[in-house]
């Protein structure tokens, strides 16, 4: 299934860069935009729809809400599938976290407790988002700032279970399991020995900022700045164990000027090109 | 169990009541309320940061600090209803109309509206403008009957404030100044063109017309009023009419 995906580095589509781009399709291997900015009607909308004609696409939710206790907000869903038909784009992923509740719309990926009952109910919403989007949803890996003292199951089991009763795939994010195995003191190694390597469709890789609390620190996933090394590092560790695939690099906040974000992209096809490819590690 | 955690995860959140979370988050070598505090901040921060992208005039006029305090206090009352955060924000100009500490600044709310207005008409699609050819009147009495379809971007304000002079004067590269508050109000047509939003001040005659048709479309009830021609004549010429109907006979 990896087989015929890109396996290269491509950039997230920001707003900043949509002229530029439209004008010329820039040295990444796909664009990565995030649904929820395109589900109005506006000049970005037109835009992406030239950009579209030149460069591959990958679509990111962020307001899917997979994890939410009610359900599924069904307008939501079919806000989304509209962008999937419209773009057509090669993957469609969202995150294993929820935003809303009664209705409201938080605005972070929270995290779940990882328990028999959010299993179940997490494969429920991936199905019914399955079924009525028509395709795959590759599901990524938070960032983590605490865990719940209810979470029985570990997070690589739990996305295994969800590959198992959903057929969904995987988007393993390593910036957000290095800030996520600082913060909660887990091991990413092992993380990435234990989830299904023939799930995983695509990485992503970010910049994370360095906080300071109660004389600890925390790291937080802001996209805000050039990926560290030991992420690179762990990129090569994921490639290593599960294979090449698309590599996305996110860049949120601070958007620099594009050649900046091709440059990380050059960076992330160079892990993959000196990457020995599939090797299994028990 | 998932959803009463959920719940009080947004009343948390939100501030909306003071819960307690720490029993069901580990602490791990670092406070829950610490923890908790990460969630709390990046929801505060993120939406405060959509505010002020779709209500800089707004946020100029108040100041960075005042517009924060603003902002999280509607945030609180007012979050998101939709993951689309260019929809968030339609509720902000009335809480400015209700904010006591932002009532030194009477014009503020229509401010508020008139980015709103643009924000809005910026999302919106355009289409195809009808020619004035297919306007012309060979049947009165048919012509009169029937309905006009406006461009789906189309927003009206009326402000006893001269908003557009507001606006204007505190655009980056101007320094504010030269606003006369005495000089009255206006009435405003906003609508999307090509990849802008736009607005350009008509007559109130004209804005009666507007308003007219955006109520219920029929023609003969916009004619009646004053100003109808030149009003008619600003909408083709900015090809914001983009359909015309016979209604059906009763």
């Amino acid at each position: 299934m990896a087989g015929d995906l890109p396996s290269r580095a491509g950039i997230g589509l920001r707003t900043a860069h949509l002229r530029q781009i439209a004008a010329a399709p820039p040295s990444a291997g796909f664009l990565e935009i995030h649904a929820e900015n395109y589900m109005g009607d506006s000049p970005a909308v037109a835009l992406l729809e030239r950009i579209r004609r030149d460069n591959e696409l990958s679509v990111h939710g962020v307001g899917l809400s997979l994890g939410s206790a009610e359900g599924l907000d069904q307008r939501h869903l079919r806000r989304l599938k509209a962008v999937a038909d419209r773009f057509q784009p090669f993957l469609l992923s969202e995150h294993l976290s929820w935003s809303i509740v009664g209705g409201t719309y938080l605005n972070d990926l929270l995290p779940l407790p990882y328990t028999e009952e959010a299993l179940a109910l997490v494969a429920r919403n991936i199905t019914q988002a399955q079924e009525t989007l028509g395709r795959r949803l590759l599901i990524e890996n938070p960032s983590r700032y605490l865990r719940f003292a209810a979470s029985v199951i570990p997070e690589e089991e739990f996305l295994t279970e969800l590959v198992r009763r959903t057929g969904c795939g995987l988007l393993c994010d390593l910036n957000n399991l290095f800030v996520s195995c600082h913060n909660t003191a887990g091991d990413p190694l092992r993380w990435l020995d234990d989830i299904p390597a023939e799930a995983v469709d695509e990485f992503h890789v970010a910049g994370h900022a360095v906080n300071e609390a109660d004389g600890r620190t925390m790291l937080i996933d802001d996209h805000g700045s050039h990926v560290h090394a030991a992420v690179w590092r762990l990129l090569a560790e994921a490639v290593a164990r599960i294979g090449r695939r698309p590599v996305l690099v996110e860049w949120d906040t601070d958007v620099p000027e594009l050649a900046v974000l091709l440059a990380e992209a050059a960076q992330a096809d160079a892990v993959l090109a000196r990457s020995q490819g599939h090797r299994h590690v028990a | 169990m998932l959803l009463e955690l959920q719940q009080d995860f947004r009343r948390h959140l939100l501030r909306e009541q003071a819960v307690s979370l720490s029993n069901a988050v580990l602490a791990d070598g670092l406070s829950a309320q610490a923890r908790l505090q990460v969630y709390r901040n990046h929801v505060t921060l993120s939406l405060r940061e959509a505010l002020r992208t779709t209500f800089p005039v707004t946020q100029r006029l108040v100041g960075e600090e005042f517009f924060a305090g603003m902002a999280r206090q509607f945030i609180a009352a007012h979050p998101p209803l939709s993951p689309c955060l260019s929809e968030f924000g339609g509720a902000f100009p009335d809480f400015i109309a209700a904010f006591p500490p932002a009532a030194m600044l009477p014009y503020l709310p229509d401010v508020a509206r008139l980015e709103w207005a643009l924000n809005e008409a910026w999302h919106s699609g355009i289409e195809p403008a009808l020619e004035a050819a297919s306007l012309a009147v060979t049947d009165p009495e048919a012509a009169a009957a029937s309905t006009l379809e406006l461009q789906p971007s189309l927003r009206l304000l009326t402000s006893a404030w001269p908003v557009e002079m507001i606006w204007r004067a505190n655009q980056s590269g101007q320094d504010g100044s030269g606003i006369d508050l005495a000089a009255g109000g206006c009435d405003l047509l906003i609508w999307r063109e090509g990849d802008d939003a736009v607005f350009r001040s008509v007559a109130p005659e004209a804005a009666a017309m507007v308003r007219g048709l955006q109520a219920d479309g029929v023609l003969h009830s916009a004619f009646a009023l004053a100003g109808a021609a030149e009003a008619l004549g600003l909408l083709l010429a900015n090809g914001l009419i983009v359909g015309r109907r016979a209604v059906a006979p009763a």
